[in-house]
């Protein structure tokens, strides 16, 4: 058997955005070589400047993002290298998604990475834009091959990315578990596609409408009868795309590696992985094996109503606002799969509109924590938080801000996905999953609304007003302090303080138990002096409200974007999504 | 067309905006500028409702409600929505930016409007974030019109999930001690209703599709040819009247409303209790009642007894307090069953009542002002005393000769006095019930006597009768820090009392806009 291989220029040009990320990740790799470099021991040793790296990268997404628009207008939608690779509209949306997320990601990593110290920038930047690049091929794949191509080239990065800090035992942990759980659902889904190509004879999907190139989807039509090998190929590519979805039950990994991987990573891998995933994962059943629907859609219907209700019940619980965040982006998950259940056209494009929705809610959320998160991976339990709002007013908004937009509240984009997911459910005939994901959603809202009241409500943990009378009560009973002390023990004092801060006794309260938590936790740093420097500038820089002007610029634009999502966009948004998703 | 309802909608908005970017010092600017945009906001109401009352011959008609005037026989009364705006938003679902004025609407706009300024003007004294705090009670006001004015049912919705962000910051950020405790279960409440309401404005919109066209404007809904099935209608009812419900509230959703009510801070308590409990009682009115009416003629007894239950219910449950907030939120849920018992008067033919319609919304009205003159009294006392126990209190009378008077009139007025503005609108109401069941109207009317000495002993433990030996009243006193009301105080309070005083001997103006 013999092949030509003739590659047109029509072809590369169909795939310019991933050509245009390829082309500056590789630009990264070299602009790192010759910047001025830091650092006396090789591990320590990066580029100087945090600015130039994220800039080329930034533009790099800002390029991929105009090709992406260009394809849009001028595109003409017909999938590339014999249909291997899509680039119709609906990919194209998707890119929209994982663009927007990623220069969201890498507009909140400067800051991140230069008070963390994190200076082996250019593989950094490098892989997030490898990253971006795998998730755009697996979006946009039109065969089995370039979707395995696309899933492991953005997990092998992720990988790295994940594991990046070096010096926090739990992104190492994050790196490896991720590393470990994915290879073994990368392998369920390829033993899955092998057996669905033993089936049906080809690995590419075919396209709707047209017999261009044929591939499974003109099989199946041909052949509705699925037989055992089929049958078995689709359970197994269930699990693996179950799995990069983190539908439950597979998404143990999810909160972990979200906890322990960097924040800016975790912002931009969120709604990245999800949002490929999910492509590929709607364009395959949806699509693709639409003609065997009756076979799999019990199994997806059974995966949505799991995914939402256990998602958001695992949330309730959570007190880390990192792993919070994790498992609502697993009852998020179970959200978008009412698309995939309900299907058609409606369906399709109700999961890419939520996704470019959710891109700029999640990113904006976990940017926001990326500027509390500290070198040991605190500073995001509920009670780091409490009284944010009086410590960092603006950042404790933009935070509420992102939590009830996920939460579902309008103007927000959140709720418009929404709403267009729930009208998809009833069009696409599930009545059943309206209401369970309405109902779903008032579960998410209480642990959404909990942090809130944490940030905004709980008294700080600095006591801020009428320090001259706390102070003193603070030293009387933080030096009295057994844990057990109350605060009434403090007297009048306490009490005069406690009146004049208007909260009731348990601001004292509180503020004693930090003191005394404070004290117990500094003391055994002492002896270790290089890392309580490192700790005390890390202090600084957390504590002054000056957060770097980078994430007030991704804070920024994330939040007019969510705004913009909610209120003005969807005029033509939801309409190109619909056209989009027919385009599949 | 100049947007006159879209300005009143958002210049709270933007004018919160702008109180949050003013300097933090500036604190005299703050407030002013804070209620210079609430007054602006009234004055324009007030020029729609002045417009409104013209004759209007511009007047587009949609739909039509079965209604029953006086003892005539059926006759079918229209919906006729002014000022009407109009934007394409999401038409491919059916979703667009579209706003109305009708009577109702028009008296509860000018409600919330004036409702704002008094109580923006009554929070001069907070110090805490007061420009947050300003500014969430500016986007209140402006996501309560919105409710009022939209007739586009997902515009409505948006709305109606607006105001519900300020108002739990407002309870949990500025409120007592168990606050974070009272938000959390206020808008939980609120949010299983609403996201029922939810899912049946998703299933109303999909079941007024016309050929792959989907609606939820209101006019179109009403003037569609399409009927919805009984079973349907029962559904999208029962998704509707959940949100409403626990906003009203109806008896067993109400448990929320005592903690929010009092552990909010007394502005915003009265803003709640004055404007947003009214929301609820007008989406029974407005959509329940004219969207689905079989199912509504179904469902009326369930509600009207869920009704008389909470009126008789929290009636005595006020007997009882000793919070004096507590006391004042349970007679709200109590007043607010008389509302909905008002609305839910149906014939035996599932015709409304309007008596009970023209009574539910003069009640509305009337609540919102006697309810929020209670409130701020009560919290101008709880600032002056740190206390809202009633056994911390008596005869204060002495002392604060004003603050009594004028307690005594919104006391009066609350247990529906003839000649207070209460007693035109629990009449008509009661009277709109008893005509068409005569049951649900004598246990309504029931309530005269709970309402009456509930209040009596409100005043009475506080104002007449011994004064404590001792307690932090006392020790106020001692600091000499228990001042009569300021001048400023009663400004605050006096528009409520005029209103109290001309509503009680002149109703009419208020039950035309409701026939009109």
């Amino acid at each position: 058997m013999s092949f030509t291989y003739i590659a047109s220029a029509a072809d590369w040009a169909r795939i310019a955005p991933e050509l245009v990320l390829a082309g500056v990740a590789l630009l990264i790799l070299l602009v790192d070589l010759l910047l001025p470099q830091t650092g006396a021991v090789p591990r320590e040793r990066g580029a100087a400047n945090f600015f130039v790296l994220p800039l080329l990268a930034l533009l790099g997404v800002l390029g991929a993002l105009a090709a992406t628009i260009v394809l849009f207008v001028v595109g003409d939608g017909q999938r590339a290298f014999f249909g291997l690779v899509g680039s119709d509209w609906g990919s194209l949306y998707a890119y929209l998604a994982i663009l927007s997320a990623a220069g969201l990601g890498i507009i909140f990593s400067p800051a991140y990475l230069k008070r963390l110290k994190l200076v082996h920038q250019g593989e950094y930047y490098a892989l997030f834009l490898a990253a971006t690049l795998g998730m755009m091929l697996l979006a946009a794949a039109t065969s089995f091959m370039t979707l395995f191509l696309g899933l492991e080239t953005l997990s092998l990065a992720l990988y790295i990315l994940c594991g990046f800090v070096t010096r926090r035992q739990s992104s190492q942990e994050a790196g490896m578990k991720y590393f470990l759980l994915s290879s073994f659902a990368s392998a369920f889904l390829l033993y899955g596609v092998a057996l669905i190509y033993g089936a049906t004879g080809t690995t590419r999907f075919g396209a709707r409408g047209t017999s261009a190139f044929p591939g499974v989807l003109q099989f199946l039509q041909a052949h509705p009868q699925s037989t055992t090998l089929l049958l078995i190929g689709i359970g197994l590519l269930t699990v693996g795309f179950a799995f990069k979805v983190s539908a439950i039950p597979f998404q143990m990994w999810t909160p972990d590696v979200y906890e322990g991987a960097p924040a800016p990573v975790t912002a931009f891998m969120s709604v990245g992985t999800k949002a490929a995933a999910l492509v590929a994962f709607a364009r395959v059943f949806a699509v693709v094996l639409e003609p065997v629907a009756a076979d799999w859609q019990a199994v997806v219907w059974a995966l949505a109503v799991l995914t939402m209700v256990g998602g958001n019940l695992l949330a309730l619980v959570q007190r880390n606002a990192k792993r919070l965040l994790a498992y609502s982006s697993v009852a998020h998950a179970g959200y978008l799969l009412i698309g995939v259940v309900g299907g058609g056209a409606t369906g399709l494009a109700a999961i890419l509109f939520y996704l470019l929705c959710y891109a700029f809610l999640n990113a904006g959320a976990f940017g926001a924590l990326s500027a509390l998160e500290r070198l040991d991976n605190s500073g995001c339990d509920r009670e780091d938080l409490r009284g944010l709002w009086f410590r960092r007013p603006w950042l404790a908004g933009f935070l509420a801000f992102f939590l009830l937009g996920l939460a579902g509240f309008p103007p927000m984009a959140g709720f418009a996905a929404k709403y267009y997911l729930f009208f998809a459910a009833l069009q696409g005939g599930h009545p059943e999953l309206l209401l369970i994901g309405v109902l779903t959603s008032v579960l998410g809202m209480y642990y959404y609304l909990r942090l809130i009241a944490a940030m905004f409500m709980e008294p700080a943990r600095e006591v801020q007003a009428g320090s001259l009378e706390v102070t003193p009560a603070l030293a009387v009973a933080g030096a009295g302090a057994g844990a057990g002390v109350a605060p009434r023990a403090s007297g009048p004092l306490g009490r005069a303080a406690s009146t004049r801060t208007g909260g009731a006794s348990t601001g004292a309260a509180v503020a004693v138990k930090t003191a005394a938590q404070a004290t117990t936790r500094r003391a055994p740093e002492v002896e270790q002096a290089p890392e309580t420097r490192e700790q005390a500038t890390e202090e600084g820089a957390l504590a002054g409200s000056s957060l770097s002007w980078t994430t007030w610029l991704g804070l920024g634009l994330a939040a007019l974007g969510a705004l913009a999502l909610g209120t003005v966009l969807p005029f033509w948004l939801v309409d190109l999504a619909l056209k989009a998703a027919a385009t599949l | 067309m100049f947007p006159m309802l879209s300005t009143i909608i958002f210049l709270p908005l933007l004018g919160g905006i702008v109180v949050l970017l003013l300097p933090r010092e500036r604190v005299n600017v703050i407030r002013w500028t804070a209620l210079g945009v609430a007054w602006l906001d009234l004055l324009l109401a007030l020029g729609v409702m002045l417009a409104y009352a013209q004759p209007h011959p511009t007047a587009i008609t949609v739909g039509t409600v079965p209604l029953v005037v006086g003892e005539a026989s059926p006759t079918v009364a229209s919906v006729t929505f002014l000022l009407q705006e109009h934007l394409s938003w999401l038409p491919a679902l059916g979703i667009n930016y579209s706003l109305g004025v009708d009577g109702v609407s028009v008296l509860l706009m000018t409600l919330t409007t004036l409702l704002t300024v008094v109580c923006i003007a009554a929070s001069f004294r907070v110090e805490q974030k007061l420009r947050t705090y300003l500014a969430f009670m500016l986007l209140l006001e402006s996501g309560l019109l919105g409710v009022f004015l939209a007739t586009n049912l997902f515009l409505f919705y948006v709305f109606w999930e607006l105001m519900l962000i300020p108002a739990y910051f407002l309870v949990g950020g500025w409120g007592g001690p168990r606050r974070v405790y009272a938000a959390i279960k206020f808008v939980l409440y609120t949010a299983v209703g609403s996201f029922l309401m939810l899912a049946g404005i998703i299933a109303l919109g999909y079941y007024y599709r016309t050929g792959g066209h989907y609606t939820l404007d209101l006019t179109t809904i009403l003037n569609s040819s399409t009927h919805l099935n009984s079973t349907v209608q029962l559904w999208l009812f029962l998704a509707f009247a959940a949100a409403f419900a626990v906003k009203v509230p109806l008896v067993p959703f109400h448990s929320w409303l005592p903690d929010a009510y009092s552990e909010a801070p007394a502005p915003v308590t009265a803003m709640l209790a004055g404007a947003m409990a009214k929301a609820g009682a007008y989406g029974f009115l407005r959509y329940c009642l004219t969207l689905f009416p079989d199912a509504a003629h179904r469902l009326a007894p369930l509600i009207s007894t869920l009704a008389v239950i909470g009126i008789l219910y929290c009636a005595l449950m006020a007997l009882v307090q000793s919070d004096m907030k507590r006391l004042l939120a349970y007679s709200s849920i109590s007043h607010l069953g008389v509302i909905t018992l008002g609305i839910f008067a149906l014939s035996a033919q599932g015709l409304a009542s309007q008596q009970g319609i023209d009574g539910a919304v003069l009640q509305m009205v009337n609540h919102g002002i006697t309810i929020t003159a209670l409130f701020l009294i009560v919290g101008f006392l709880e600032a002056r005393t740190g206390t809202r126990r009633l056994e911390d209190y008596g005869g204060m009378a002495r002392r604060l000769p004003i603050m009594a008077s004028v307690l005594m009139i919104a006391c009066l007025s609350s247990l529906g006095l003839p000649g207070l503005n209460s007693f035109a609108g629990e009449f008509l109401a009661l009277l709109g019930v008893f005509r068409n069941n005569a049951v649900f109207g004598v246990l309504g009317t029931l309530v005269v006597v709970p309402a009456a000495w509930y209040m009596i002993r409100l005043v009475q433990n506080t104002m007449m009768g011994v004064r404590p030996a001792g307690g932090p009243v006392v020790a106020a006193e001692r600091k000499g820090g228990l001042p009569d009301l300021d001048i400023g105080e009663f400004l605050v309070l006096l528009p409520l009392l005029v209103l109290i005083f001309y509503i009680g001997v002149h109703p009419l103006p208020l039950t035309f806009f409701v026939e009109h």
